[in-house]
């Protein structure tokens, strides 16, 4: 396969989202165009990522809570991995591939990376987390709740099945997303925050590896 | 069903058997002193949790020797709603199980799956409970007296329900119910080891259960973080 082939594809299926959103007449208003132009613009020179996470997970059938926490790792061109050290040590890697998961085993075992089907939730958010832009008001209707923050709505009724709106706080130069709070339809709520961000840190394949 | 399926199953079947438990706490009430006291202890222990919310960790042990740590949670109200959550990759909704009377709704978000379905149509008899996990969380009432033996330092409770025999094992220093086994036929399918007790708003309750597939090589090791009891629960969590 020719190094210009995955971005055909990926050239492709903007088109074919932004062909589709306008069919729909899903557009945004111009001034939230305009300032999604802005950051995007901001954060168009980040290409790598890497940020300790703190995950808190609200319960909404128990009324509790989870938290887990490690680091993340983003490579713009569709790679993303989450290194989670708390509660349990496992990588989960999403690529266009699918999605992976090697959690180093409590004891034995062969370890064997086990892939999984994308998980729908991520294949919609992998692209926020590098930073927003335009292209965000093509999958998700925006709102502007400060110059820092946004709350989006997903337009596809099969991601808005398992997340109803997610808000972004954004930080630094870059304007990439620091905090992150996704709202699921049954009430459950995931906060995400990333902190000690590091922008385009050198990362190699590996770095990316099951 | 493929392997993997299977072992899906499997610990889904552990995870819900762990927590069957959980909903249905024992009250550890100082030394038996006969089979018909253990046999009354056994038979009064859900009269008094209409709803149980728990929050737990889960340990499974495959057949391989790996293991994989996930946590859960699940609500309870009697007598015919349940809810159960998984959850990977720290905080990942891997499988949300839901049943409200004879209804019953499977999600799994990592390959985007939904399955809703009825209780009474036809099931996938190559599960050992199929989508069925009201048996294990909303136990019916024995269809039958039960028959208790002198176990030594515990009494043994045999009960009847449509879901097969049950033995309860009743410490006689303690009152505790330390191990059930579940049997279809003279087949363990199930053995269930409870540890921990402490106390929940006056009730004692396990915080550490071990669960057991007899002869597949699978167990399930759960550490309760967290029993709630009677509590008003929304109904809107069972609704689908």
């Amino acid at each position: 396969m020719s190094a210009a082939y995955p971005s055909l594809v990926a050239l492709a299926v903007s088109l074919a989202s932004a062909v589709a959103a306008i069919a729909g007449g899903q557009t945004a208003e111009p001034q939230v165009l305009e300032k999604l132009r802005a950051l995007g613009r901001a954060s168009a020179g980040v290409t790598t990522m890497r940020a300790h996470f703190e995950q808190t997970k609200h319960l909404s059938i128990v009324k509790d809570v989870l938290r887990s926490s490690g680091t993340f790792l983003l490579d713009k061109r569709g790679r993303v991995a989450w290194d989670v050290t708390e509660p349990e040590p496992i990588r989960v890697l999403i690529t266009r591939d699918g999605v992976f998961a090697a959690g180093k085993r409590v004891a034995g075992g062969a370890g064997a990376p086990a892939a999984l089907s994308p998980l729908p939730m991520l294949e919609g958010l992998n692209g926020i987390f590098a930073g927003v832009s335009e292209a965000t008001a093509v999958d998700f209707e925006v709102r502007f709740l400060a110059s820092d923050r946004l709350r989006l709505t997903p337009r596809s009724p099969r991601l808005a099945e398992w997340v109803s709106h997610i808000e972004i706080r954004l930080g630094g130069e870059a304007r990439i997303p620091i905090d992150v709070r996704l709202e699921e339809p049954g009430g459950d709520v995931t906060e995400i925050a990333f902190r000690d961000v590091v922008v385009n840190p050198p990362l190699d394949d590996a770095a990316f590896a099951p | 069903m493929t392997s993997r399926r299977s072992l899906l199953a499997a610990s889904l079947l552990l995870c819900a058997a762990a927590c069957h438990r959980a909903a249905r706490p024992v009250t550890p009430q100082g030394a038996i002193r006969s089979g018909e006291e253990a046999a009354a202890h056994v038979a009064a222990r859900d009269v008094d949790t209409r709803t149980l919310r728990a929050t737990f960790k889960l340990v499974l042990r495959r057949p391989d020797g790996s293991k994989e740590a996930s946590r859960g949670a699940v609500v309870v109200a009697r007598p015919d709603r349940l809810r159960l959550q998984i959850f990977s990759f720290g905080v990942v909704t891997a499988y949300d199980y839901t049943a409200n009377g004879e209804r019953y709704r499977i999600r799994e978000p990592l390959s985007g799956a939904q399955r809703v379905g009825r209780f009474d149509a036809a099931g996938d008899e190559g599960d050992v409970l199929g989508d069925d996990l009201r048996p294990l969380f909303l136990a019916p009432m024995p269809s039958a007296a039960p028959a208790v033996r002198d176990g030594g330092d515990r009494y043994l409770v045999a009960s009847q329900s449509p879901e097969g025999r049950r033995i309860a094992e009743v410490s006689k220093r303690s009152g505790a119910i330390e191990r059930e086994t579940l049997l279809v036929g003279d087949s363990p399918r199930l053995v269930i080891e409870y540890g921990d007790f402490r106390d929940v708003d006056g009730v004692s309750m396990p915080f550490a259960i071990d669960v057991t597939l007899p002869g597949r090589g699978v167990s399930l090791a759960v550490a309760v973080s967290r029993y709630v009891r009677n509590v008003p629960v929304d109904a809107g969590l069972f609704e689908f």
